[in-house]
């Protein structure tokens, strides 16, 4: 008989305990007894369920995650996390994490490699694009920024100016606005306000715990809350009055106001006078837009126009218009227009640096490490996405850059490689079939942790990251969406040892750049990175560790940046300009003017729909969908169904659960209706969660549809944004 | 006929010889499985009505397989871990969305199979410190309980520890096109649960009681 040898893998140590000394719970039964008895250990992190990063205490028990709750103190908790929050502890110990480096072998086919392996091959694979096509063929996206000062040490040493984030499918025009005519970011100080305008804005979608909670305890001391939004929105819920404005005219809708309150003398002057730059031009151009003017376009009453702007002005300054997020700030040709009109209407009211009004986030200045410099850095070229490149995309922000052309940078041959990072631009981005082809790259590389699109259709190489729960970064100071006076620090920490064979993105940089021949590119530990950080602050990383987020004195006054008694925006003139300069080109004086909508439903073909999307509570846009007890809410609410008006519903003679085929130039889907009249009778409304496909994600696999499906790469000409909503569909009954 | 020691021992390799299937394959299994003779070990204790000879075409399609199979390239695939088919916690106190569920790894199995290497002063690999039950490393532990635990214990670690391999089954079928991992955990599910170390286990207590 043959002895096949035999890899042992449980070994002995030192002594083996024999027979006669019996564990204390050799049995099942006693053990699990006796485990439950076992103390609860709690380590505050941040949630990574979205983009609020709420502050959560994780209770550990047996070294398991045993409850995720609010961290008390934390600006975006405060005491409080979202079914999202929840949802994302429980795929820590999912099987459909990818476990280990993997590499592609063939069409959905991987194998498992080692790191060194996955270094290795990686490193030469990228050295070889450098020499050949240099740095400048390199592409780095990430979702945000969290890691950029990693890969900028890369970058910078091969050449490449091209980190660039996915916020060209998010809230690009928001950004772009504000940074142009404000040099500066705020938000609202909803806690203090007397009056708020939530136009395509929804805390209670997009969910922000402490967010809700300053509202609902504003509208408790009688503050009044009006939403505008085409969809009676989550938030509309506890608003004192919903507008379903017709979808793509909200820059009317605000052309308008600022038409009332100039033209009723209901604008703050001496605000106007002392810190807006370009209002008398903005007065010029502006005096066409009258309410009556705007009614046929919005299919808002002049009269609830004017009303709303009154309300507005006699309310300001504890009044604000939501500077908003990603609902209108990446829909249309004309959404940067309407993010300046955003920024315009609050500074007519005089609410800037107010309370009640907009606010700062309270800032921390943090320390860094003093590295080497980098030695015979190669000059960079210009982005290859033409981000911020006069004759290209000039007024794109080069700091996010143009995520969605990815695809089309792979087909030119100008993204040689491309490293995605925590992101998955087949999914949410536009056009999927399109963005498959970034696989055409010579090298791809997925850092990721699940198998979502991205990874199993492009990726030749997935490095798979520590989980959220398991890994350790360099502190945030907490600040978005919610005004705040005191600064807070918060600590994304380890909260058990990472579950499987995973790295910090940090330590897979090291690995490349060490194949590529870069030794030491990366000389620090992220500890080492934490304690630099926090050195001017007076805090030691024990403190940090065990309060994870920490709140300093109060660094924000009201009052309107001055320096030598003159207005201190870092704009051109200090103050906030109606006129953008950079957005003066081909002529135009870069003051928000109405722009139509690219495309509009024929209002005489009842099959025809404008196709818009939004936010679920339960939900991350397709981040989530593969965890089962969120999904399980999809079906409770019947998330996946897309929603129609029901008198056009009516029309085409369908009834909520019906199945209808939806429509685009590009794509033909099926999907189940919600039939309601809680919907503009233009718009068809989508989650923007569903449609997975990768088959690799079994829960979210064929599961619904997505917007993605059905809009075309588009480029918004002044932010680079997506113009997700400018796109009609048909829908029919399936088998009309 | 073999001695109860001699018997022992050939018990105790078999569990052995089992646990490596749950690895990953080296070109000596294959070749052993290609020439007929990786099962002889099993034989004194598990009727073989195959000897899988044409399971695999190639070492690099049985390589192919087991990653298939375990470790999730793609869908569907079936980690041999208890943790996955059973309730991830009985402990009333977890608060986690999923406490109730099963398909979770670390669940109270993996713990209380981590509690008795530890112990029993045993260690493994770093690569299965998060799944201390994964069916090689249970395996591996009841031949080593086969020469140093008591009957009880066999007998309560395989009651413990070997009742899920039926629903283990259920989902590799879903992915084991050959079928071979298939067979070869009925194959130790057989064993496991024959009298070999069961009803013959008091002899074999006894014998170590000598």
């Amino acid at each position: 008989m043959t002895n096949l040898s035999r890899r042992t893998f449980l070994k002995a140590s030192a002594t083996v305990v024999a027979a006669g000394s019996v564990p204390a719970y050799f049995g099942f039964s006693e053990f699990k007894k006796a485990a439950t008895e076992e103390s609860v250990k709690k380590v505050p992190t941040f949630c990574h369920g979205c983009t609020s990063y709420c502050g959560i205490v994780a209770h550990v028990k047996n070294d398991r995650v045993w409850k995720v709750e609010g961290h008390p103190i934390h600006l975006k908790s405060s005491g409080r996390i979202c079914a999202r929050g929840h949802g994302m502890a429980a795929y820590l110990y999912s099987k459909d994490r990818v476990t280990g480096p993997m590499k592609r072998v063939g069409e959905g086919k991987f194998e498992p490699i080692s790191w060194n392996q996955a270094f290795k091959e990686i490193g030469e694979k990228l050295d070889s694009i450098v020499k050949q096509y240099t740095g400048n063929s390199v592409l780095w996206l990430e979702h945000g920024t969290h890691r950029k000062s990693y890969v900028d040490r890369l970058f910078d040493t091969i050449g490449s100016p091209n980190f660039t984030t996915q916020y060209s499918t998010c809230f690009n025009a928001k950004t772009n606005a504000w940074l142009q005519m404000t040099g500066t970011s705020l938000n609202g100080d909803h806690k203090n306000a007397k009056y708020m305008i939530f136009e395509g804005r929804n805390f209670a979608g997009g969910i922000i715990p402490n967010g809700m909670n300053h509202i609902t305890k504003a509208k408790e001391k009688g503050a009044k809350l009006i939403v505008i939004d085409p969809r009676f929105s989550e938030i509309a819920k506890i608003a004192d009055e919903w507008i379903p404005i017709r979808p793509g005219t909200d820059l009317a809708f605000r052309l308008a106001m600022a038409n009332v309150l100039i033209s009723e003398n209901l604008y703050n002057k001496t605000f106007v006078q002392q810190f807006v730059d370009g209002f008398s031009e903005f007065k010029r151009m502006n005096k066409e837009y009258t309410p009556e003017w705007a009614e046929p376009i919005t299919g808002i009453k002049a009269d609830k126009i004017r009303e709303i702007a009154r309300d507005f002005a006699k309310y300001a300054p504890q009044a604000f218009i939501e500077p908003g997020w990603h609902g209108l700030h990446s829909h249309y040709v004309n959404s940067t227009q309407t993010a300046q009109m955003g920024i315009i209407l609050n500074a007519l009211v005089g609410n800037f640096y107010e309370k009640g009004g907009l606010m700062p986030s309270a800032s921390l200045q943090l320390g860094h490490l003093d590295l080497p410099a980098i030695e015979n850095m190669p000059e960079k070229g210009a982005r290859i996405d033409g981000a911020g490149v006069t004759g290209e995309y000039r007024t794109v922000e080069p700091s996010r850059g143009i995520a969605h052309i990815t695809p089309q940078l792979v087909q030119q041959g100008l993204a040689k490689a491309v490293f995605i990072c925590n992101y998955n631009p087949l999914r949410t981005a536009p056009d999927p079939e399109e963005q498959k082809k970034i696989k055409d790259a010579d090298l791809v590389v997925s850092i990721n942790i699940d198998w979502n699109e991205t990874s199993y259709y492009a990726a030749d190489y997935i490095l798979p990251e520590h989980y959220y729960l398991e890994r350790l970064e360099h502190p945030q100071a907490v600040s978005g969406h919610i005004s705040h006076d005191n600064p807070q620090l918060a600590l994304r920490q380890p909260v058990i040892k990472p579950m499987y064979d995973t790295k910090d993105t940090l330590d897979m940089l090291k690995g490349i750049a060490d194949a590529m021949g870069h030794k030491d590119l990366y000389p620090f530990t992220i500890e080492q990175e934490v304690e630099a950080a926090i050195a001017p602050l007076g805090i030691t990383f024990e403190q940090l560790k065990k309060a994870g987020t920490l709140e300093f004195p109060a660094t924000v006054k009201p009052g309107f940046p001055m320096k030598k008694g003159k207005p201190a925006l870092p704009t051109l003139t200090g103050k906030i300009q109606f006129s953008a300069d950079l957005f003066k080109i081909d002529g135009k004086l870069g003051i928000p003017v109405w722009v139509p909508p690219l495309v509009e439903p024929d209002s005489k073909n009842d099959h025809e729909f404008r196709l818009i999307h939004g936010k679920q509570p339960w939900h991350s846009h397709a981040m989530t969908t593969n965890i089962e007890q969120l999904m399980k809410l999809s079906d409770k609410y019947q998330g996946t169904f897309m929603w129609l008006n029901a008198s056009r519903a009516k029309k085409l003679g369908i009834k909520t659960g019906d199945t209808v085929t939806v429509k685009s130039k590009i794509a033909k889907k099926k999907v189940q209706v919600k039939v309601t009249e809680l919907l503009h009778p233009e718009a068809a409304w989508l989650p923007s969660t569903y449609g997975g496909f990768s088959p690799k994600n079994r829960i979210a696999n064929g599961v619904g549809v997505n917007f993605n499906d059905f809009i075309p790469i588009m480029v918004d000409p002044l932010s680079g944004s997506t113009m997700a909503q400018e796109v009609v569909v048909t829908v029919a009954k399936e088998g009309n | 006929m073999f001695t109860m020691t001699e018997e022992k021992r050939q018990l105790s390799n078999a569990l052995m010889l089992l646990a490596e299937f749950y690895k990953p394959p080296t070109n000596e299994l294959y070749q052993a499985l290609r020439n007929g003779t990786a099962l002889e070990e099993l034989t004194p204790f598990v009727k073989m009505e195959e000897t899988y000879e044409d399971a695999f075409s190639s070492y690099e399609n049985m390589k192919q397989s087991y990653i298939h199979c375990f470790l999730g390239p793609s869908e569907p695939f079936a980690p041999p871990i208890e943790s996955l088919y059973k309730q991830w916690t009985d402990d009333p106190t977890a608060a986690v969305s999923f406490a109730r569920q099963t398909g979770f790894f670390y669940g109270d199995p993996a713990l209380h199979v981590q509690y008795l290497f530890r112990q029993f002063k045993l260690e493994f690999p770093e690569e299965y410190r998060t799944m201390p039950d994964h069916l090689t490393l249970l395996l591996e532990f009841l031949s080593f309980l086969l020469e140093h635990g008591t009957t009880d214990q066999i007998h309560s670690f395989i009651s413990d520890h070997f009742d899920w391999l039926d629903d283990f089954v259920k989902e590799l079928k879903k992915a084991d096109k050959s079928l071979f991992y298939v067979s070869i955990t009925q194959i130790v599910n057989q064993l496991v649960h024959s009298p070999s170390l069961g009803y013959r286990s008091e002899q074999l207590g006894e014998e170590r009681s000598e």
